[in-house]
């Protein structure tokens, strides 16, 4: 077979594959938007209390969930590249816990700020500073990557130990919205939220046109720069966009772990490595990855309902160690 | 042509001057640390030097990364990427973008060097599943389509950093069948290199390094002398005639 018939065969694959998961997103939106406390159908009468349940509580709701998903599977994404580590996460590095400790210090010490922008900017400082840490760190200290991914562990760590002091000295009510950051919910999420993912969307879909350029990256730094990408420039910008992402997405709905992972990693294994397919289809994928859980969370227990973090870390921990056990990685 | 007048690099490279004709094959020869790695870098345009070097008219120092990548190409040590893709999938990576919609030019030539380097029946492997020796082939692959000149008219350098050194002696033996056809082709090479035999016999030029200073620079007969490389290497070298071709044994 020519060369350029393999190469669109493979192409013709992702292709198919896009259909399939827009058409199960949209498909798994409609059955979000109908189950619930109350079953709404579209095809039977809509009373004005039905109406508002959709337009209020689950059509905000189901964009949060598609916005996060998109978001933390493409970061989880590119971070895989730039780290050169396929294992490399948002939630495993401690970005998301560096986004969740700013926000934790500006709930309690300039409450005046606690707003969703406040929250944005607050998450997305975290996060920021937090993967440059991390950067900072593997470069000074020419850490491999093994080294990096445990440094991030520890940065995680540390995150965890400040947002639990917290938690010691909180009062009723910051209590409880410190618990709904930890377990990751997308339960509060109301139209004005949404302010957030307008800042989201052109970031995700500036990051999915950079597939060729992290193709590129993805063959080692050196290749890249001999191809002609200036790989430095390059990082930090890709830094910055990662970093607004999870920002946003721990500022939309809490610490929501391994959709970062999971969906990327799926995906090389299903379809092939090539980054210029490969994130949209996470976006794709991670938006239906959490509609999915969201919709288990909202409906497993009878009266109340599970946060989001949990469902997603029970269904991805698993996988996580059957990744590391097969060693699916590399080499 | 190549012009390189005074290039250096810290302590590692000292100020040096050649000129390299076009097609012409430059070997880089030299003990372990002794500068040959970083004279490639430094003369692709990929690492801070001083002096000046010139592909062409083109002046590397000055020119930007995305420019040079269309005038030379360069293959590092092997290294073996983290993620895994098939080779078709690698190989499309160095194509230069503007080749890549000619999709009869870009098949006739990936058919043409998976020929000359025997990666037919490999165009759909996983890289990871690739042996040290394949491997190899397939960067070379893509390093020849980065400026093979039917996809790429600028082209005029290819630097090898030891291209030999996963192969074995007959793997070795297409790689040097390349390389002539690509210096053929008019375009010059520049790759280092420990096989002093292979220099011996298809070098056009050698250039001999010692802790980053230019001993010798010339034609192989009068570079590979008995004495100049036992003083150099620090070993005994005997030059004996088999077949009456100049054969290099050491101790």
């Amino acid at each position: 077979m020519e060369f350029s018939q393999l190469i669109q065969r493979k192409q013709r694959r992702w292709n198919l594959f896009a259909i399939v998961a827009t058409l199960s997103l949209v498909f798994l939106s409609i059955i979000y938007l109908m189950v619930g406390e109350v079953l709404i159908s579209p095809f039977s009468e809509v009373t004005p209390l039905m109406e508002k349940l959709v337009l209020q509580l689950r059509f905000p709701r189901l964009l949060t969930a598609i916005a996060i998903g998109a978001a933390l599977a493409v970061s989880g994404a590119v971070l895989q590249v730039l780290l050169g580590n396929v294992l490399a996460e948002p939630g495993v590095l401690g970005i998301s816990g560096g986004a969740s400790v700013m926000m934790v210090l500006v709930m309690f010490f300039l409450p005046m700020f606690a707003t969703p922008i406040g929250f944005m900017v607050s998450a997305v400082a975290g996060a920021l500073l937090f993967t440059l840490l991390l950067v900072f760190f593997a470069r000074s200290a020419r850490l491999t990557t093994t080294r990096l991914l445990l440094v991030g562990v520890a940065l995680g760590i540390l995150s965890g130990a400040v947002v639990t002091w917290a938690f010691y000295f909180s009062d009723e009510l910051s209590l409880r919205q410190l618990m709904y950051w930890l377990m990751g919910s997308v339960g509060g999420a109301s139209w004005h939220h949404h302010i957030l993912t307008l800042f989201l969307i052109p970031v995700l879909v500036w990051l999915c046109f950079k597939g060729q350029v992290l193709d590129k990256l993805m063959m080692g730094e050196l290749h890249a720069k001999q191809l002609g990408i200036d790989v430095e420039a390059v990082r930090w910008k890709l830094i910055l966009a990662v970093s607004v992402l999870v920002g946003g997405a721990v500022a939309l709905g809490g610490i929501i772990g391994f959709v970062g992972l999971v969906v990327p990693h799926l995906l090389r294994l299903a379809l092939g490595s090539e980054n210029r397919y490969l994130l949209p289809l996470s976006a794709l994928s991670g938006a239906t990855l959490l509609v999915f859980a969201d919709i288990i969370a909202r409906t497993s227990l009878e009266s109340a309902e599970l946060p989001l973090g949990v469902v997603t870390t029970t269904i991805g921990a698993p996988v996580f160690i059957w990744m590391l056990v097969k060693n699916h990685d590399s080499h | 042509m190549i012009r390189i007048n005074s290039l250096s690099v810290g302590s590692r490279l000292l100020p040096l001057s050649l000129t390299i004709e076009k097609g012409q094959v430059l070997h880089v020869i030299g003990p372990n640390g002794s500068g040959k790695s970083t004279f490639l870098s430094a003369l692709s345009g990929l690492l801070e030097c001083g002096g000046t070097a010139f592909i062409d008219e083109l002046d590397v120092r000055q020119s930007s990364i995305e420019t040079l990548a269309s005038y030379r190409a360069f293959l590092s040590q092997s290294d073996r990427p983290a993620f895994n893709l098939i080779v078709a999938q690698y190989l499309m990576l160095s194509i230069p973008a503007s080749a890549q919609a000619d999709t009869t030019q870009v098949d006739s030539t990936v058919r043409e060097l998976a020929c000359l380097l025997e990666l037919e029946d490999k165009l759909l492997r996983p890289i990871h599943h690739l042996s040290g020796g394949e491997w190899q082939r397939v960067r070379l692959c893509a390093i020849c389509l980065q400026i093979w000149p039917t996809l790429n008219p600028n082209a005029k350098l290819l630097i090898l950093d030891e291209p030999a050194a996963p192969l074995d002696i007959g793997q070795e033996g297409l790689l040097y069948k390349l390389i002539r056809k690509v210096a053929d082709m008019g375009i010059t090479v520049v790759m280092s290199n420990h096989d002093l035999n292979r220099t011996m016999h298809n070098a056009d030029k050698v250039l001999l390094l010692e802790n980053g200073v230019i001993q010798q620079c010339g034609a192989p007969e009068t570079v590979l002398t008995e004495e100049e490389l036992a003083r150099v290497f620090k070993t005994q070298v005997t030059k004996a005639l088999v077949d009456s071709k100049p054969v290099l044994i050491f101790d």
